[in-house]
């Protein structure tokens, strides 16, 4: 699937963004720190999304 | 000449009386009435919720009319109860040659130990206790535990967290879900949308692994989550229900050394088991993993069938002519929650 442009941000806190979503529109090479970085959101923030993504990835893997 | 010689095996000629017992956390939660306990529910029960809504409108002298706006809405959601046991048999024949031979009455046929009886199955009733307090509090069904993996996660209210996720296929496997399992997933027809699925709680955003240094910021993430009206009521104020380890996690970070410490933990007295605050709401410990749950403790239940279930354990011979013997603890029961959009859920 074709990434969305950068200027198209995601907001993971918003409600209804599921994962999937936020991790589509983070461009190709851009880490989840890196895109989510300079925005709105304090560094707890940022780590929390951080361990969300892994936990998200892992429990696929799992379910998967 | 030989000295003293001695042949065969030697023994031991002593033994401690006492034989220390394993700790066994009991049901405090049912003890203390910690949540809300229904009891006379055999199978199931129907739990029903209502919610009024009114109009305000300019007056007017003319006649009443109806108005499409106000609404008197009661849910009716049907609640099954869960039916567990435990049973086994115990057969003395394997305490033959131990201490417990010389409390055996004499005659072959009598096997029966009772300082056996009086030092070690007499623990059978708080292991039960100590096993559905860990139920209450964490576990979940094979297929709660399906359900909720199989939700959309997401870092917004409305959605769970992939750290729920994860803490959920943890849990232990039971026959009955936990409270953190039905607040995450249930089927009331109370919630903005009715039916199986994600429960209406509220989560707390962006948490963390719980330390000393951290406790209070994350119990402040927790604070701020809750709704404003559930605090504002000053007749059913909400509790925290917290993870055991976290007393210890508090007590460390109120008497940190050597850093600038605030007491953000209000302990009441300077007792091991003294009760504790946060910001003004009640702190209870119970067998969590890695989640917290603010609420009044009227929307947490636990519907049973009998209360006194959890104490009854019919004990006696096998039948025809066994030389074992039974007991048996039958339980029926299962956990509910009500008004979930006003239970916040940290881990959620």
């Amino acid at each position: 699937m074709a990434k969305k442009n950068i200027s198209d941000f995601v907001n993971p806190f918003e409600s209804g963004v599921t994962y999937s979503q936020f991790l589509e529109a983070i461009p190709d090479g851009v880490s989840v720190k890196d895109y989510l970085s300079g925005k709105d959101f304090t560094d707890a923030e940022i780590e929390w999304i951080e361990t969300e993504i892994e936990s998200f990835k892992k429990n696929q893997t799992t379910n998967n | 000449m030989a000295g003293v010689t001695f042949s065969g095996t030697k023994l031991p000629q002593s033994e401690l009386a006492e034989i220390q017992s394993e700790i066994y956390a009991d049901w405090g939660t049912f003890r203390d009435r910690d949540i809300e306990i229904n009891e006379n529910h055999k199978s199931g029960t129907e739990v029903y919720e209502s919610k009024v809504t009114v109009n305000m409108k300019a007056a007017s002298t003319g006649e009443v009319t109806a108005d499409s706006t106000a609404e008197y809405k009661v849910d009716r959601t049907p609640v099954d109860n869960v039916r567990v046991m435990f049973a086994d048999i115990v057969d003395y024949e394997t305490l033959l040659s131990t201490r417990f031979e010389k409390s055996m009455a004499a005659g072959a046929f009598n096997l029966v130990s009772s300082e056996f009886d009086n030092k070690v199955l007499q623990y059978i009733t708080p292991a039960i206790s100590s096993q559905m307090e860990s139920a209450t509090w964490n576990g979940a069904t094979t297929a709660q535990k399906a359900a909720i993996a199989g939700l959309t996660p997401g870092a917004g209210q409305g959605s769970v967290s992939a750290g729920a996720q994860t803490l959920v296929a943890a849990m232990p496997t039971n026959l009955f879900n936990s409270l953190p399992a039905t607040i995450l997933y249930n089927s009331s027809q109370s919630k903005a949308i009715p039916g199986a699925g994600l429960g209406d709680y509220k989560k707390v955003l962006s948490i963390s692994a719980i330390t000393s240094a951290n406790i209070a910021a994350q119990y402040g993430l927790l604070f701020n989550t809750i709704d404003p009206i559930v605090l504002a009521d000053p007749a059913n104020p909400p509790v925290i229900f917290a993870p055991l380890a976290h007393r210890q996690l508090m007590r460390t970070a109120n008497n940190s050394v050597g850093a600038a410490s605030n007491k953000n933990f209000d302990f009441v007295d300077n007792t091991l088991q003294s009760k504790v605050y946060f910001q003004g709401i009640e702190v209870k410990f119970k067998p969590l993993v890695g989640f917290m749950i603010c609420a009044d403790p009227r929307y947490l239940k636990l519907l049973m069938d009998l209360v006194s279930d959890i104490s009854t354990l019919q004990t006696g011979q096998v039948a025809n002519g066994a030389q074992q013997m039974y007991y048996k603890n039958v339980q029926s029961l299962t956990t509910w929650v009500t008004n979930q959009r006003y239970i916040t859920l940290y881990g959620g």
